[in-house]
């Protein structure tokens, strides 16, 4: 999952104030991946 | 006069205007419909943050459709000036239009009076201005060197205090927090914008306003349109919320007045909800750096609060952020200091609990934190420092129920289950945490006047200029003229905000329910002196030679040893044009108990919140307060404005943050979608529990004020159950995910392992 969300935020660049997200989503990305896989 | 026995007082009575509420009858500001049809103003804001006017040309606007005025800076009345010398902030005059300077974004530059609301929108964006921009200081942080110390600060309170040798002190403590915090630019917002009706009236005015103190507006008005303040009438028996930013008038009120004098016809303003913003006064920016030295037993030794915020520079503004700081724990050295960063934004004006809101954000949050570096739970540390006395002015304290609020709280709130090491409790995705902290209000008292009249019917009549800004004033002063009197509520009729009647302190500060509610006392206990007084004459009554100091009034009627007699019956045949009474109240700088007693409200907040282990997402699971404010004279109205303090507290905690574009001066999130309050769904089990008691320092009702003492603490609390779930420590309010996440652990060492059910 972790490999998946580093593949979907290949080239993501934040500005500065926004550089969270792209960890925000790196985490969202891990916990829905795992999530649907337990069927939650 | 001692006060009856308390029939109704304290009982959770419904609001005697809540039908009215309900059913659209009770009358807003902009609803009145007065004599005449009414043109509509729609006000043209500066679009720059500092700078002039170059040019200003109205003619397209004058040309469209309706439109029968456009007033700017080159054809407005001459206006009064703001005294300075006037203590209060709120009377001064307050002149718009004046010359073509440019003091903020947003400052009012035109009005366009129109026929309809609809014609007068679309002619504004006509009114042609050119500027010439000047290089602003809209920057807190770039600006902040540029510091100096007011003269006073809010409340006429010193800006510095010291005792003891702080530095010293500080300096060889056991432990010690070293920590500065920053809160950000908060706004009233109250459901109702700002809004008013001017009707002419032969040389008087007529102005139906949203205000909370009725008559500072009037001497406001006045004093700006240079006309004795008899001329001027004011009109404001409801209102939708103020939270400090109706206590005094603003730009609308007073172009609306110079538009319906100039064209002798009524005119109407509302604020649109992002003009609010800018033109109604805001909570400035702060940065609070707060030093605490203690034993290792948690004994403080030093406490230090330094406050340096935001002022315009023409509007000077220092809110009195340590003021609980002065007063809230023990410690032989102290000190506390405001200082003010003069930029180039909207004047900041009092937004509820001022002072108290950030600063005990502030200084509550360093306590967490002493509590945390000794180990220490933080409702012991508190308790532990417990003053016997004001630590800076010496005096007793009138009714200090602080201790009782945090065990109360703590055996309510289960204070025992918190986890003892942040980070450690755990439910589901969530890190669950506990917080608590310590709420203090300054009880104030302002003069305050109201009359009584009761009809040969028996119906009482109270009267008087406060208001009732959603708090629930009508039905809290029914309850005391109706035990008073001894008179069922329902034979009681409230009559508010209008300057007709007398003149009392308005809704502010927490002090409109206990001033007026005072006052009202007395009234009824004069009017009971001049009823028995008639009894005592009229031979024809059955009373009438009875010990009439043994007297009770209840349910209507007056009864002496057994003997009775309908209070209406002696009125209609004593009085036929009915017997009136009025009562006052001094203000508290000429009262003997407020220089010898320390007179404050109290309160313990309690939070728990959630973090999302994998988002660092905040969520608030449940909230808890309890609070000693006196004598509660209607426990649900109490309740619900604590209840809204408390949910208040919570979004200056996690939500809300005026965000400043430091190019322009402009409030960039000028709306409620960008500038983020709760809602129903971010507030889930929330209570308030009052312990009641009776302040005899206060006053002969003995009650206190509480609408201000709810948001205190409550952010606080708030932050440290953050800390408590998470181990990360935010200052730099609010506290929004991206401040939490950075710190929060690595996903896969939080997240559970489990055995994913491929193809199940």
């Amino acid at each position: 999952f972790e490999t998946a969300a580093d593949a979907a935020l290949a080239g993501a660049r934040g500005r500065g104030h926004n550089d969270f997200k792209i960890e925000l989503a790196r985490r969202t990305l891990r916990r829905a991946l795992a999530d649907t896989a337990l069927g939650e | 006069m001692a006060v009856n026995e308390a029939r109704t007082i304290g009982r959770p009575v419904d609001r005697v205007d809540g039908p009215l509420k309900v059913t659209g009858r009770a009358t807003y500001a902009y609803e009145h419909r007065a004599a005449g049809e009414p043109l509509y103003g729609v006000i043209v804001g500066a679009t720059i943050g500092r700078g002039r006017v170059a040019r200003i040309d109205p003619s397209r606007a004058e040309r469209s459709p309706g439109v029968r005025l456009v007033m700017t800076h080159e054809n407005a009345p001459a206006q009064g000036e703001p005294d300075p010398s006037i203590p209060s902030q709120y009377s001064r005059a307050y002149p718009v239009l004046t010359g073509p300077d440019v003091h903020h974004y947003g400052e009012p530059l035109a009005l366009v009076v129109a026929e309809t609301y609809e014609q007068a929108q679309a002619a504004a964006p006509l009114v042609d201005v050119e500027y010439a921009a000047r290089p602003g200081r809209f920057d807190f942080a770039a600006h902040r060197d540029e510091a100096y110390a007011p003269a006073v600060i809010n409340a006429q309170l010193p800006t510095d205090t010291s005792t003891g040798d702080f530095d010293a002190a500080f300096g060889s403590a056991e432990v010690t927090v070293d920590r500065r915090y920053t809160t950000p630019y908060g706004f009233s917002q109250p459901m109702e914008p700002h809004a008013c009706l001017v009707v002419p009236a032969g040389d008087e005015l007529v102005v139906y306003v949203s205000t909370q103190i009725v008559a500072e507006a009037r001497t406001a008005i006045a004093s700006t349109l240079g006309v004795e303040a008899e001329r001027i009438r004011i009109v404001s028996p409801y209102v939708g919320g103020g939270f400090g930013s109706k206590l005094g008038i603003h730009a609308e009120t007073i172009l609306a007045a110079l538009a319906a004098r100039a064209l002798d016809q009524p005119v109407k303003i509302a604020l649109t909800r992002q003009q609010v913003f800018h033109l109604v006064g805001l909570r400035p920016m702060s940065s609070q750096r707060v030093r605490l030295g203690a034993g290792r037993d948690g004994r403080l030794v030093a406490i230090g609060h330094e406050v340096t915020m935001y002022t315009s520079p023409r509007w000077e503004y220092a809110e009195q952020s340590a003021a609980s700081t002065r007063a809230l724990y023990a410690a032989p050295n102290r000190y506390t200091t405001h200082r003010l960063v003069p930029l180039d934004l909207p004047r900041g004006e009092d937004v509820r609990a001022p002072g108290d809101a950030p600063g005990l954000l502030a200084f509550e949050s360093a306590i967490d934190e002493l509590a945390f570096a000794l180990g220490m739970d933080p409702i012991e540390l508190r308790i532990r420092n417990e003053p016997t006395l004001d630590p800076e002015r010496g005096v007793p304290f009138s009714d200090r129920r602080l201790v009782d609020c945090l065990r109360e709280g703590a055996r309510r709130f289960g204070w025992e289950r918190r986890p003892a090491r942040p980070g450690t409790l755990r439910d589901g995705r969530w890190l669950v945490g506990y917080g608590v902290a310590a709420a203090m209000r300054m009880q104030f008292q302002m003069a305050s006047r109201a009359r009584v009249r009761i009809a040969p019917d028996g119906v009482a009549v109270v009267q008087s200029d406060m208001t009732d800004i959603g708090t629930g004033t009508y039905t809290i002063v029914a309850q005391v003229a109706a035990d008073a009197l001894g008179l069922p509520i329902d034979r009681v009729r409230v009559e508010l905000g209008s300057s007709d009647f007398p003149a009392g302190a308005g809704s502010g500060g927490s002090w409109g329910a206990s001033n007026t509610c005072t006052a009202v006392q007395y009234a009824c206990d004069a009017l009971r002196e001049k009823l028995l007084a008639s009894v005592q004459r009229d031979a024809r009554s059955p009373l009438h030679g009875l010990d009439l100091g043994r007297a009770e009034l209840a349910g209507g009627r007056v009864t002496v040893d057994g003997a009775s007699e309908a209070l209406a019956d002696i009125v209609a045949r004593n009085h036929p044009d009915g017997l009136a009474a009025e009562g006052e109240i001094p203000p508290m700088w000429e009262d003997p108990n407020y220089g010898a007693y320390s007179l404050h409200t109290y309160g313990a907040q309690f939070a728990e919140v959630g973090v999302d282990v994998d988002t660092a997402e905040i969520r608030l699971r449940r909230m808890l307060g309890v609070f000693a404010a006196g004598r509660i004279l209607n426990a649900k109205t109490a309740r619900s404005q604590l209840i809204g303090g408390m949910i208040w507290g919570a979004s200056m905690a996690l939500l809300e943050e005026g965000v400043v574009d430091t190019r322009s001066g402009a409030f960039v999130n000028r709306d409620l979608a960008g500038y983020l309050v709760p809602v129903h769904a971010d507030v889930p089990e929330i209570d308030a529990v009052l312990l009641d008691g009776f302040d005899d320092k206060a006053n002969v009702l003995g009650a206190k004020g509480i609408g201000e003492l709810g948001n205190c603490g409550a952010n606080a609390a708030v932050a440290n159950a953050v800390f408590n779930a998470a181990g990360v420590r935010v200052r730099d309010f609010p506290i929004t995910l991206e401040k939490v996440l950075a710190a929060l652990p690595s996903v896969e060492s939080r997240t559970p392992r489990r055995t994913p059910r491929i193809g199940a």
